[in-house]
């Protein structure tokens, strides 16, 4: 560093750091005279404030709804939503407590409750509501238990901000429209009213409207409804049983548990909260299928599901309630049909040598993202392009090159997605791509593999366009036999690609030249003793480019007898040598029994095996 | 089954708990959410990662285990969550980067995040590495350089490094020069 540099790096840290006397005075000095560096520190400096200027957003009210709701359950695995069994358990209890004079928790949920919800500053006080109608005195309880789902059963109806006549309409609500209810209801000046959730919206329908009730109970759609198909793959496919396939609904509805695995109930669909009970019934294990609502973000107002598949003994159930059509459904529909039969072909790719004494990735965790089209095909937006890095690899991207014409074959290994003519768009919404990434049950990412499409006269088919380790993981050199210690090292790109590094090249010494990158703070799931096998902090890179624009690396730990400390290494390009399978591997344990999340103890033996451990480490001039 | 007064002391407790993970939220739910949405650059992402963290405050809290410095605790989690599915859509990144995709209206929710997306340097910081991203988020949201170090889990004399690089990176990123020659 020179003493330019020096002086400068000084003078920004004192804007985080404080900086001796000393320090300060060299850098007055040198400010005063070098005007480079003055410029430099006012050029920084005004970045850091500028970011500092930066609008501060309001965090979601719903958020912190869910939250109090999470927080006020005395369940030990802290569920986001309580079943209504238990909430009526609940509230009789704090009846009972309320009853024998005990008034603990309704003032401070009060309080709890402020101003900054909707519904809070709409809301009555306890004791206004108390005196308003005596059969509701527990609401300040009540308003924080989830009653249930109802529907609209009038032609519409106003949501209100307050229980009571003309006041705001938050939004008018179609028949049919689901709402969430909270609380019991409260009666105000003679008309009950309901606390009820819609969306983001958070506000008050009236039970009794001239036409009649306006709220009822759902009626879950049947399986024979256009939107919902149960049980229709019944084959057992991969190593774990059957699969369960779930589309979420519009959004907020299916979403996996805040650990990953397993459900949170409140966002399901009602039909989809009783086909996946259905499920779990048939089957006696409740396993994990879980399924991110689509983002209709930013970018470009395309329209994703996200959809996480993992095994389950259980029947297979495909529910297509995002869909906002007909149409729509039968193509989500049949994507799911072919995504399964493709994902049964998937183990086929997986390199399985009976020599090699370790599991072959079984059928883990594939997330998938299932994109729709409204039938227009163009591009995304430039400034939006060159805001998605980590998504798209260059912002000069030719967004404006042709794309397949409709009937064009795919060329083989090709990622890129057919397009459909003006009338086959029309006809129908067609799935657009779907792509994922495939785990080891040792949490180790194994495979990404991309799904395209090719539309003909209206029908969708999709098919495997880019399966990387069928066409690359090039074990056959080796003949079946564990890589001994003459493997020749391969390319670390060669080694990013190929399925099962492990099986390819054993516990061999390889040598292997990148650019070592931070992973940046990993938050792994699994944690395992030996903690120097588990959770590496640090990655081997194809380039400092590939590290940059977000790539896969090499996962690496550093051998406790190398004496190595990677981060001293950081963001220079390097040889490295090491290996997979480390003698320590076979001694791995979950620090915790995990037994819930699915995952056996050999999972643990099998994610150290295949963790790269570096031995020695040169930098490359 | 749980008698009445056993029952009477765990709603209690629930009470306490929910009060302390309200005043959390309250106190740094907007700044956490801000910088989340600028880690990201995706609004619903930030609006799930702030949920997964004060979930994971909860659990926390339940377990007695409250956080002795809970602001630095919340961006700790919030950070490494942002990473860690950071990590996982990179995966499928290298098949994303190259595939085609389609236009159509934004939707109104996005518009805060879109509009944002314009600013330059906003722009700049998303095509930041995380850690630099992260450090200079926490720069800019008030944290010292030793909260900074405590948040990353890093010494304060390797933070200070990566804060300076960071800066440098982001500023070259602007057009400008990043460092005295």
């Amino acid at each position: 560093m020179t003493s330019h540099e020096r002086i400068v790096e000084l003078a920004v840290a004192a804007l985080d750091f404080s900086i001796d006397s000393d320090d300060q005075r060299l850098v007055n000095e040198h400010l005063a005279a070098c005007e480079t560096c003055r410029d430099q520190v006012r050029m920084l400096r005004a970045d850091r404030d500028q970011l500092s200027a930066a609008t501060v957003l309001t965090a979601p009210a719903v958020v912190r709804q869910r939250l109090l709701v999470t927080a006020l359950d005395s369940g030990s695995s802290a569920p986001l939503i309580r079943r209504p069994v238990l909430i009526l358990a609940t509230v009789a209890l704090l009846l009972a407590v309320a009853i024998a004079g005990v008034t603990v928790g309704a003032g401070l949920l009060e309080v709890i409750f402020d101003a900054r919800l909707p519904v809070s500053s709409a809301n009555p006080s306890s004791a206004a509501l108390a005196s308003a109608a005596p059969s509701v005195a527990p609401s300040a309880i009540a308003e924080v238990e989830w009653m249930g789902y109802r529907q609209v059963q009038s032609s519409s109806a106003f949501l209100r901000s307050q229980p009571k006549p003309g006041t705001e309409v938050l939004a008018e609500l179609t028949g049919g429209a689901v709402v969430s209810a909270w609380n019991a209801p409260v009666t105000v000046e003679g008309d009950a009213w309901q606390l009820v959730h819609f969306g983001e919206v958070v506000g008050w329908i009236p039970l009794e409207i001239e036409s009649g009730a306006s709220l009822g109970e759902v009626v879950i759609s049947s399986p024979t409804s256009p939107l919902i198909r149960v049980d229709i793959f019944p084959d057992v496919i991969g190593p774990q049983g059957t699969l369960t396939f779930a589309v979420a609904d519009e959004g907020r509805l299916i979403r996996p548990a805040a650990d990953g695995y397993g459900w949170t109930e409140q966002w399901l669909t009602p039909a989809g909260v009783e086909l996946l009970r259905a499920s779990a019934v048939d089957s006696g294990l409740f396993d994990a299928a879980a399924s991110y609502p689509p983002r209709r973000g930013w970018l470009g107002g395309f329209a994703t599901t996200r959809i996480s598949v993992r095994g389950m003994n259980g029947r297979v159930t495909v529910q297509a309630t995002n869909a906002s059509d007909g149409q729509e459904a039968q193509a989500v529909l049949s994507l799911g049909e072919q995504l399964v039969e493709l994902l049964d072909e998937l183990p086929e790719h997986a390199i399985v040598d009976p020599s090699v004494p370790v599991q072959p990735h079984a059928v883990g965790e594939f997330n998938l993202l299932v994109g729709f089209s409204d039938g227009v095909l163009s591009s995304w937006p430039a400034d939006q392009v060159a805001a998605i890095p980590m998504w798209v690899e260059d912002a000069t991207l030719p967004l404006d090159e042709p794309l397949l014409e409709s009937g064009e074959p795919l060329p083989e290994q090709d990622v890129r997605c057919g397009v459909i003519d003006a009338a086959t768009a029309a006809a129908l919404r067609d799935a657009l791509w779907a792509a994922g990434y495939e785990e080891t049950p040792g949490g180790a990412v194994i495979a990404s593999f991309t799904l395209g499409w090719r539309a003909t006269n209206g029908t969708v088919t999709i098919d495997i366009i880019a399966v990387p380790p069928g066409e690359a993981a090039d074990c056959s050199r080796y003949g079946g036999e564990p890589a001994g210690s003459c493997v020749e090292s391969p390319d670390l790109r060669a080694l990013l690609s190929v399925t099962d590094p492990l099986g390819c090249y054993g516990s061999s010494e390889l040598s292997l030249e990148g650019f070592l990158a931070p992973l940046g703070p990993y938050d792994p799931v699994l944690f395992v003793e030996p903690s120097w096998l588990c959770c590496p902090a640090d990655e081997l890179t194809a380039s400092r480019s590939a590290a940059y624009a977000g790539e896969m690396g090499l996962w690496l730990v550093a051998s406790p007898e190398s004496g190595i400390t990677l981060r001293d290494f950081m963001d220079t390009t390097v040889r490295i040598r090491g290996h997979f399978d480390d003698p320590a591997a076979g001694d791995c344990e979950y620090t915790e029994d995990y037994s819930h999340l699915g995952v056996v103890p050999g999972d643990a033996v099998i994610g150290c095996r295949r963790t790269f451990v570096a031995t020695s480490i040169v930098v490359v001039p | 089954m749980a008698s009445p007064a056993g029952s009477q002391v765990a709603s209690a407790a629930a009470v306490d708990r929910a009060e302390l993970v309200a005043s959390l939220y309250d106190r740094h739910g907007d700044e956490l959410f801000s910088y989340l949405c600028r880690y990201c650059g995706d609004r619903d992402v930030a609006e799930d990662l702030l949920q997964d963290t004060f979930v994971r405050l909860v659990r926390e809290v339940r377990a007695g285990r409250t956080p002795e410095q809970p602001r630095a605790w919340l961006y700790r989690v919030g950070a490494n969550l942002a990473a860690s599915r950071g990590r996982r859509i990179s995966a499928l990144g290298r098949t994303l980067r190259r595939l085609r995709m389609v236009e159509s209206a934004p939707s109104p929710e996005s518009g805060a995040v879109a509009r944002e997306g314009r600013d330059e340097l906003l722009v700049a910081l998303a095509q930041m590495p995380s850690d630099a991203r992260s450090v200079l988020l926490l720069s800019a949201q008030g944290f010292s350089g030793a909260d900074i170090a405590h948040v990353m889990s890093r010494s304060p004399l390797a933070t200070r490094s990566l804060l300076f690089r960071a800066r440098r990176a982001l500023r070259k990123q602007l057009g400008g020069e990043g460092a005295a020659s």
